[in-house]
């Protein structure tokens, strides 16, 4: 009986300090609904009106929509790129124990080491000799280059316990390696394919610094990067400002909100490396 | 024979794509700025080889110097507080409580946001007339309001904090996966033994918990280190230098300045400076692993 009190008080306890964690979404998601007037005299209280005049002049002053498509492409084409060139790498690596494979992994692996700004400066240059420099290709090339170490890492953890006999009996069975790959194990891949999909897609959909080096025309522009010029525009202009970091959260805390267990479960099983 | 060509050509077809994309550009940028490091060049004419002289300019430019001296106090400040406050949370969040589920998804929500949005949320709550400065007066406290960013320690300690914010709830999840993995009957047979709830937290979790702690240690350390979107969001690197880290002065440097040769050595010694801290931590954190078994 004490020790049940003891936790509801404790569970008391931590709702205070959860509420007054989250409480800085909160009050961003308040201010967006604001006026002007009120956001700088009440910033605290409650909107005294649902006022979308906000969100309608941040969609046409920052160009949301557009920068919304643009985030959209720019995720899916990553995601995509990472999905097909991560579980084919994953497949020889899991699969052979020779050095040269154990290295080649390692390779994959060191990228989670080294401090990608140290390659800012010449990854800008190696992008203009490719010619993808404000383009949306450059940058889900950069981001999928960015996530494949973590990709990888998963593909392959996974595909070491799948038995090996499965793909022997397809090679027997006449099979090339391509096709087994292809129609027998990466439908198998599933489950780690949406573990890879929802943690990637959330770093590119959140990705700030490659974007800022890679597009500067404004048209090419994702969510992130159109915030941040709209704010270089609008200092102080919270009113304007909020709305749009609404928008280019929300299609994030709507994922959460549906998919909460399997991002944490999938972010927390990233980081566990051996 | 056939059988080992028949190999290495799929073991190719499959590596070829993610290798390509992987080592032109990750791996080939990263490497290749150690050999910019050694040039003079504004990233645009050919660079000019000049030896070591952007590191003897890099360690006698004492802005460069107190940008070093601020990323190893980042990363301490923010390692210890988030992995402390992670942990807590961890233990909390572990017991036998009906809500947990919620608490723990409140909690991660910072994590999944972009540091774009998390930097902008702070500027509004550290802004003069924002919430932070309103709850103070709202609780009477108005002697403490601040222009947060304007002075240089609370600016400080404002990005120190937002951080933190940020990522406690990423360490407490790891946390958590390992806490999960602690038979009840360990603690339940410490507690038997006469052992209150913080001897047992102590003698019985805390040891089993070395592998989270490595890998939590290791990821704040290492990514604090990397610290670059809030400075460059918010204060950019101000009040004069005093929130500047390596990576915002590397970039300041690359690219604003056009000064690629002297950001590249800034880099390299970025680089070092991680494996310096995180090379002896790991063997370290590694040693007290083995030690808990």
């Amino acid at each position: 009986m004490m020790a049940r009190n003891r936790n509801y008080l404790l569970e008391t306890l931590l709702w205070v300090l959860g509420l007054i964690y989250i409480y800085p979404v909160l009050s961003m998601i308040n201010t967006a609904f604001k006026s002007a007037e009120e956001i700088s005299l009440s910033p605290l209280a409650l909107p005294s009106a649902l006022s979308f005049a906000n969100f309608s002049h941040a969609f046409s002053e920052a160009k949301l929509l557009l920068a919304f498509t643009n985030s959209g492409i720019i995720t899916a084409g990553s995601v995509l790129l990472l999905v097909l060139t991560g579980a084919m790498a994953a497949f020889p690596l899991s699969r052979s124990d020779s050095k040269g494979s154990k290295a080649i992994y390692l390779l994959f692996l060191a990228g989670t080491m080294l401090p990608f700004q140290m390659g800012m400066i010449s990854l800008y240059q190696v992008g203009k000799v490719f010619h993808i420099v404000n383009s949306h290709l450059g940058v889900m090339i950069v981001n999928a280059a960015f996530n494949l170490s973590l990709t990888i890492f998963l593909y392959t953890g996974f595909l070491r316990t799948v038995s090996r006999e499965l793909v022997d009996a397809a090679s027997i069975d006449g099979c090339s390696i391509y096709r087994t790959f292809w129609s027998i194990l990466f439908p198998i891949m599933k489950p780690v394919t949406a573990t890879v999909v929802i943690i990637t897609s959330l770093n590119v959909w959140n990705d700030f610094i490659i974007s800022l080096l890679f597009l500067q025309k404004s048209h090419l522009q994702t969510i992130n990067l159109s915030v941040y010029s709209f704010v270089g525009q609008n200092t102080n202009d919270w009113g304007v400002i909020f709305p749009s970091l609404v928008m280019a959260m929300l299609p994030i805390l709507i994922l959460y909100f549906f998919l909460q267990s399997s991002i944490i479960k999938g972010m927390a099983s990233g980081a566990v490396k051996e | 024979m056939r059988n080992y060509v028949h190999k290495l050509t799929y073991f190719s077809v499959f590596l070829l794509p993610a290798l390509f994309i992987y080592i032109t550009f990750l791996l080939y940028p990263i490497l290749s700025s150690s050999y910019y490091s050694l040039t003079e060049w504004n990233g645009i004419t050919k660079p000019v080889f000049i030896g070591l002289d952007n590191f003897v300019a890099f360690f006698n430019d004492s802005a460069s110097l107190k940008a070093i001296k601020n990323t190893l106090l980042y990363a301490f400040l923010i390692t210890v507080i988030q992995n402390v406050l992670g942990l807590l949370l961890a233990v909390l969040l572990d017991m036998n409580i009906r809500s947990r589920k919620v608490l723990r998804m409140i909690f991660f929500t910072p994590v999944i946001l972009s540091s774009l949005v998390v930097s902008y949320l702070w500027l509004r709550m550290l802004d003069p007339s924002g919430v932070i400065n309103a709850v103070l007066e709202l609780v009477h406290l108005d002697g403490l309001k601040q222009v947060w960013l304007g002075d240089a320690k609370m600016a400080f300690m404002s990005i120190v904090v937002m951080s933190v914010w940020q990522f406690i709830g990423y360490s407490m999840v790891i946390y958590l996966a390992n806490l999960q993995t602690i038979p009840e009957s360990l603690k339940e047979a410490a507690a038997i033994d006469g052992a209150n709830a913080v001897q047992r937290f102590f003698n019985v979790t805390f040891p089993l918990l070395a592998p989270s702690l490595t890998i939590n240690l290791l990821l704040s350390a290492i990514g604090s280190m990397k610290i670059f979107d809030p400075i460059f969001l918010m204060t950019k690197g101000g009040p004069f230098y005093a929130t500047e880290s390596v990576t915002f002065r590397l970039f300041e440097q690359g690219f604003r300045s056009n000064k690629a040769g002297f950001g590249s050595a800034t880099s390299i010694v970025l680089f070092l400076l991680i494996l310096l801290i995180s090379l002896p931590l790991l063997a370290y954190l590694r040693r007290r692993e083995m030690n808990a078994q």
